[in-house]
């Protein structure tokens, strides 16, 4: 047994060191920059709620349960991302759910969030022919289905996405300001259903960059005033 | 009541394996083995919440099959349990439930025999569902090549080292798809160390410690690290 000693040392001296070194540099640095940005970020962009009347907020929130974007398994931009849709008497459609038509949000005016140039749209994809079912020919190269990425000029871009087909009313180059009408709600894309997506990103890329999350100046939440905030599912909400 | 069932079953066990140890001598390949340990880890997974570092711990449970053929090689079969918390204190808002289930598959041929020291080397499958809470999940399918070295201390006593070394990972996430990395972009390492120790000619415990790292080198970083020490009972057969 003597001359198995050192092994055994060795085995001991082996299970006590590993355990306690090298952590820090095996999990590494990447995501500080996305967990300051939860933590700290303030919107640069004077953003308003890019729609008239009430709409409901279906996704919104910086929980995992509130926020289903959170997931960025599809595009790393829209971890903020919002879902909206018009909900009446609890019901976002009247009759047949599956037909856009029947959708309260479908077709309805979608506004510029905040003054800035279009920089990339796509205005030709088919509504999804059934609500509730994504078309066959939607893939990871056109999720967005008809969309708009507006640059605000100050490092941060929106996308609107899920636009009804044919109803973009800009142009790649044109300049927009707040408010303005720029396409109607839709069912295009990777969406089960009529509503409008938005989200706010740092890169011009299509669904990428860093997720930044989206405060809305002056609007009502559920009847109260908030001169500042991020809508979070389940609220009503409408710009002031 | 409870100390007096307990204290018979192991005057059973012991009454049992001595005498098997008297009158068998028979070599074993089959051992069965359930162990039970202590998991600490860390979990970047930036695809799921934007936290640089989750930490976790718990216990977690295993089942193990091998069997040796008449050459020496090894087949194992093995089931893991891990269920726990991840926390972080930077975003506790995000803090979630972790449970991992894991079934790994390996087949060891014996390369090198001598005196007291042998080698195995062969091919390993892991196949890993990892659940977190929100309705998300990832399933991992890994293949990589393995090797084992075992050190006869005594007739009683031994040594193992295993090192897996992954070299495919093909990763479904949720309702997403199913993603195929090599090791240009997924590297992964699976390091054992055990010490064995025979009661009997048909029981034995096992002390080890288990080094798994993995990290997948995609714009929503993946790394993750794990430590485990665990204690086993083994039944040959």
């Amino acid at each position: 047994m003597k001359r198995n000693s050192p092994i055994i040392y060795v085995f001991y001296f082996l299970l006590i060191s590993i355990p306690t070194s090298c952590s820090d540099t095996l999990i590494g640095d990447e995501g500080k920059l996305d967990e300051d940005t939860y933590l700290n970020y303030q919107t640069k962009t004077d953003l308003e709620l890019p729609f008239e009347e009430e709409w409901y907020v279906f996704v919104g929130g910086r929980t995992h349960l509130s926020g289903g974007h959170h997931f960025i398994t599809r595009g790393t931009g829209q971890r903020y991302a919002y879902d909206i849709a018009v909900v009446i008497d609890g019901s976002s459609f009247s009759d047949d759910s599956s037909k856009n038509e029947n959708h309260y949000c479908f077709g309805k005016r979608i506004n510029a969030p905040a003054d800035g140039n279009v920089i990339a749209l796509e205005n030709n994809i088919d509504d999804n022919y059934v609500s509730g079912a994504v078309n066959s020919d939607i893939n990871d190269s056109n999720l967005a289905g008809n969309y708009i990425i507006i640059d605000h000029l100050n490092g941060e871009y929106s996308m609107l996405a899920h636009f009804k087909k044919g109803t973009i009313t800009v142009a790649v180059g044109d300049m927009v300001v707040k408010g303005q009408e720029v396409g109607k709600a839709g069912n295009s894309g990777n969406s089960t259903g009529p509503h409008l997506h938005y989200h706010l990103q740092n890169t011009p890329d299509y669904l990428n960059g860093i997720g930044l999350p989206a405060q809305f100046a002056n609007y009502y939440e559920d009847d109260e005033l908030i001169e500042r905030g991020e809508p979070v599912r389940g609220q009503t909400v409408v710009k002031n | 009541m409870k100390i007096k069932l307990l204290l018979l079953i192991s005057i059973f066990i012991l009454l049992y394996t001595n005498g098997f140890s008297q009158t068998n001598t028979n070599p074993k390949n089959n051992n069965l083995e359930f162990s039970t340990g202590f998991n600490s880890g860390s979990l970047k997974n930036l695809e799921f919440a934007p936290v640089s570092r989750y930490d976790y711990d718990g216990l977690f449970y295993s089942l193990n099959y091998e069997r040796k053929s008449r050459n020496e090689n090894l087949f194992e079969v093995q089931v893991d349990y891990l269920t726990t918390e991840l926390k972080s204190d930077a975003i506790p808002q995000l803090n979630t439930d972790y449970s991992k289930i894991g079934l790994g598959f390996s087949y060891l041929k014996q390369i090198f025999d001598k005196d007291v020291f042998s080698i195995h080397i062969g091919l390993q499958s892991q196949t890993t569902a990892s659940l977190y809470r929100d309705n998300y999940y990832l399933v991992d399918q890994e293949f990589g090549i393995a090797s084992r070295f075992t050190y006869q201390l005594n007739k009683k006593q031994y040594l193992t080292s295993k090192l897996t070394i992954p070299l495919v990972l093909m990763r479904l996430r949720g309702d997403f798809g199913l993603d195929a990395y090599l090791v240009n972009r997924y590297q992964g390492a699976l390091w054992n160390l055990e010490y064995g120790y025979s009661i009997s000619n048909h029981f034995g415990l096992r002390l080890s410690y288990d080094f798994k790292y993995n990290r997948l080198q995609i714009p929503n970083a993946f790394r993750e690290l794990q430590h485990q020490v665990n204690l086993g009972i083994n039944y040959k057969f």
